[in-house]
């Protein structure tokens, strides 16, 4: 009796045993499951608004809540609010295409070709199409360079400006790689010549001297070599033109000079070695705020690193150097847009998705996310074709201002690159001085900046281990102790390059920009 | 001819074994905890080896987990292109030296640490060394990374300064963007972490030891060191095999500290990928970061048939040399 007791008493220990096993796995699921649901439900509330998740490709993208004067007023307009997502790092999205656990939308840049697929998204045309969505025009020139490689658009790039468009737009401004030195230190080495790269060297070498426990430069880790790339006269990415043909941009003989001045700076003490190993986005601005280094060189922020230096109650500034000191100086965009805004199938209301974008992809639209509510935050007094640029009532180039509002960042969903572009212009700044100098520099070939490789093709896979085999390499250059070490470091990267198979790469490229520019040309005309 | 000599042995009487399932029947119990376990095991580390066959195959993950099957056989492609790969030399070697070198440092360490403390007669001495020296296993590999920055960064890094103040350098070694420090960096940063966490192992060892046999040592005049070497070590000869072949076992993922992949992906960096790019790393990236999955698979199934290969071989190794083995 005891005995059957007993058994029976195993038995029941060893169900619950397995039950828990069971509702651990259930739960996980359950968690899993009701994350998915949130990420990729789309809620009428009670108040008749619809909630649409977003996931954001872009980890420092600052706006991580439907927060603001403006979103809100986003949603008064369309009944749409978001329910975001920032990405913790480059591989989240893979991962979550990989799962198929996607949220209604997806703003990517990098995985751009990835989301092109009909598995995963739906193309704009069908939803257009489907729900009779009236007055959403896209631009025929868009169509040509976003185009899948099954001919179909599944999203617009944002930011996408007509060559020239943005000549003839006096106000629109490139964003441009910034130089910003302590002017405090400046004044007390006598405000010496700034003009070329050798005086910036020169300066640079001076603020050792005197300053020997402060870096001279640091460099941001998300733009490491744009700045002094931009001086050389070449591209920091995708394809370029060399010898009148598509190349992929360091096949550009003229990154040689580029690679040298780099190795020299690294030599004279003038840049860190740790600085190529920084993971830390903000590390450059850090060390600026914390008075550990004389100069930053970044994406434009000048105001925001001053905003948060007064913030801290420390008593200098930066300023950002108005003109670009190479001799060759050449800002090479090459682009056919920067981010798109994808409609997944995932999406629980496609429909609403779709009138959402159609709503931030309209002048409206694009104006209340980029800039804010007319009259209140701004006010346009001639045409921006004629000059006008948006007269801002707040601070619109302060980081905090932007977040508290929740400008610029929404209004980037769709945006057609000008509006954004004008946004930039504040009179009698540096940073508008130094870019409307950079705009003189300004070359677009939109065409080089469509060539984008299939996923899975085999250019796509010689493309990603270029890229994986330049970033190794090139630090060997940078980092090399003597200038024939870095130029055997160059020459070794080049020759690394062409078994990878810059050649074959070249040589698609050509073929491709050769047909986009047929089909370009036919739109166009 | 031959003497006749009686058969002193005892009869056997023949005692039939009771099959298998009556067995079973009688271990029910215990035996349905063993098939619970089972089951988890074959659910979560089995079942998801279907996986290898993306290595075989040309694989899209758009495709979804039956595009696993339904995808084309492209045989060992991707074998072949990771062959050919400009990194292959680079990756297998760093994998390889930094496994072995963590190997030839990381493991005997927690054994001579245990046969000290075992000689510490200061019991509160004994245990806060102990647990000092097992704590540093509790932090993630994430706050190491991060401490080591600290610490060993040229601008900023609390080790350089200490060392130029003693005036033993007069320059601040770069720790973190040497390429040529990344080997040392990775086994040091693994043995702080984990040394203390396997003496505990080698000191229950020890601690299983009889006494008497080291009185029985000390009566006929054996010192500290000849006890160590005559009773201790013959002792815990037993698990120091087991733990090395489980070390080996796992050689290319850090053996006894592990860790490989946590190091080279938090502490590598593009200036010392020349030394820190390992065949974990390196189908991390191609894999999530490139999306090319079969590739991917076919890196991480090399790595796992060289493992394969190594606790087979250090098994037939320990069996033929010290009798004592895994399996």
């Amino acid at each position: 009796m005891k005995r059957k007791l007993r058994m029976r008493l195993n038995l029941l220990a060893i169900i619950i045993v397995a039950l828990s096993l069971l509702v651990a796995c259930d739960s996980g699921n359950k968690t899993s499951k009701s994350a998915s649901d949130n990420a990729s439900s789309s809620k009428k509330s009670s108040d008749g608004t619809q909630t649409l998740s977003i996931f954001v490709d872009q980890s420092y993208w600052p706006l991580d809540k439907w927060k603001g004067e403006i979103p809100e007023e986003i949603t008064k307009e369309t009944g749409i609010k978001l329910k975001v997502q920032v990405a913790t790092d480059s591989q989240q999205l893979p991962l979550m295409i990989s799962s198929g656990d996607l949220p209604d939308l997806v703003f990517t840049s990098d995985h751009f070709q990835q989301m092109s697929d009909p598995k995963i998204s739906y193309t704009w045309d069908e939803l257009i199409k489907k729900y009779n969505v009236k007055d959403f025009n896209i631009d025929p020139l868009a169509r040509v360079l976003n185009q899948a490689s099954d001919g179909k658009l599944y999203s617009v790039k944002n930011g996408f400006t007509n060559p020239e468009e943005f000549k003839s737009t006096p106000k629109a401004l490139g964003n441009v790689p910034a130089l910003s030195i302590r002017t405090d230190i400046m004044k007390e080495l006598g405000n010496p010549k700034l003009e070329s790269l050798d005086d910036l060297v020169n300066l640079l070498k001076e603020v050792k001297a005197k300053y020997p426990k402060m870096t001279p430069l640091v460099l941001s880790p998300v733009a490491l070599s744009h700045y002094f790339r931009v001086n050389f006269g070449v591209g920091y990415q995708g394809f370029t033109k060399v010898d009148g043909k598509a190349a992929y941009y360091i096949a550009d003989p003229k990154q040689y000079d580029y690679y040298m001045f780099m190795n020299k700076l690294y030599r004279e003490g003038l840049i860190s070695a740790e600085n190529f190993t920084w993971k830390d986005a903000n590390k450059d601005k850090e060390m600026i705020e914390n008075g550990q280094a004389f100069a930053i060189c970044n994406n434009t922020d000048m105001a925001t690193i001053n905003a948060e230096i007064k913030a801290a109650g420390k008593d200098f500034q930066i300023d950002q150097v108005p003109q670009l000191l190479g001799d060759n100086a050449e800002l090479t965009t090459n682009s056919a847009g920067w981010s798109g805004l994808f409609i997944t199938k995932n999406a629980k209301n496609p429909k609403a998705a779709i009138k959402f974008l159609q709503f931030m992809h309209s002048e409206k639209g694009q104006q209340l996310g980029l800039w804010g509510i007319k009259g209140k935050d701004w006010t346009l007094d001639q045409p921006i074709a004629d000059g006008g640029y948006p007269k801002f009532k707040y601070d619109s180039q302060s980081a905090s201002e932007q977040k508290k509002k929740g400008a610029v960042w929404w209004g980037l969903l769709a945006d057609n690159g000008i509006n954004e572009q004008v946004q930039r212009y504040v009179p009698g700044t540096s940073v508008t001085k130094a870019m409307m100098d950079a705009k003189k520099y300004t070359k677009n070939d939109p065409i080089l900046g469509a060539i984008d490789p299939p996923v899975g093709s085999e250019e796509q896979v010689t493309k990603a281990n270029l890229d994986n085999m330049i970033q190794n390499e090139e630090a060997k250059i940078y980092l090399a102790n003597s200038a024939s070490a870095a130029k055997k470091a160059y020459n070794n990267m080049m020759k690394t390059a062409k078994q990878i198979g810059l050649t074959k790469l070249d040589n698609y490229a050509n073929s491709q920009y050769n047909k986009l520019i047929d089909e370009y040309n036919k739109v166009k005309n | 001819m031959k003497p006749k000599v009686q058969d002193t042995r005892l009869p056997i009487y023949s005692v039939s074994k009771p099959s298998v399932w009556k067995r079973l029947r009688k271990q029910a119990s215990p035996q349905l905890f063993v098939i619970v376990g089972l089951i988890v095991l074959f659910i979560f580390q089995y079942l998801p080896m279907f996986g290898i066959l993306m290595a075989f195959k040309d694989y899209s993950i758009t495709d979804g987990i039956s595009g696993i099957f339904t995808s084309h056989w492209v045989g060992f492609k991707y074998f072949i292109q990771f062959f050919h790969d400009y990194q292959f030399k680079t990756i297998v070697t760093n994998t390889l030296a930094i496994s072995f070198l963590k190997l030839i440092f990381t493991f005997p360490i927690p054994i001579i640490l245990a046969l000290m403390l075992n000689e510490v007669r200061i019991s509160v001495v004994k245990r806060i060394v102990q647990t000092t020296s097992y704590f540093p296993h509790f932090i993630s590999w994430v706050v190491v990374a991060g401490l080591a920055s600290v610490f060993l960064s040229t601008d900023t890094g609390l080790f350089n300064d200490f060392l130029m103040k003693l005036g033993i350098i007069h320059h601040p070694i770069d720790f973190l963007s040497d390429p040529h420090h990344f080997w040392g960096l990775a086994v040091g940063t693994a043995m702080w972490k984990e040394t203390g966490w396997w003496t505990i192992i080698f000191l229950a060892a020890v601690s299983g030891i009889d006494p008497t046999l080291y009185e029985a040592a000390q009566i006929d005049g054996a010192g500290r060191l000849k006890r160590i070497w005559h009773i201790t070590l013959p002792a815990i000869r037993g698990t120091i095999v087991v733990v090395l072949i489980l070390a080996i076992g796992s050689l290319l993922g850090g053996g006894l500290v592990g860790s490989n992949f946590e190091q080279s992906f938090l502490l590598g960096n593009s200036v010392n990928s020349g030394r820190s790019e390992i065949l974990q790393t390196y189908a991390f990236q191609m894999g999530l970061a490139q999306g090319r999955y079969s590739y991917a698979t076919a890196i991480d199934l090399l790595q796992s048939v060289i493992s394969v290969i190594l606790i087979f071989g250090s098994n037939w190794i320990a069996k033929k040399t010290t009798k004592t083995g895994l399996f």
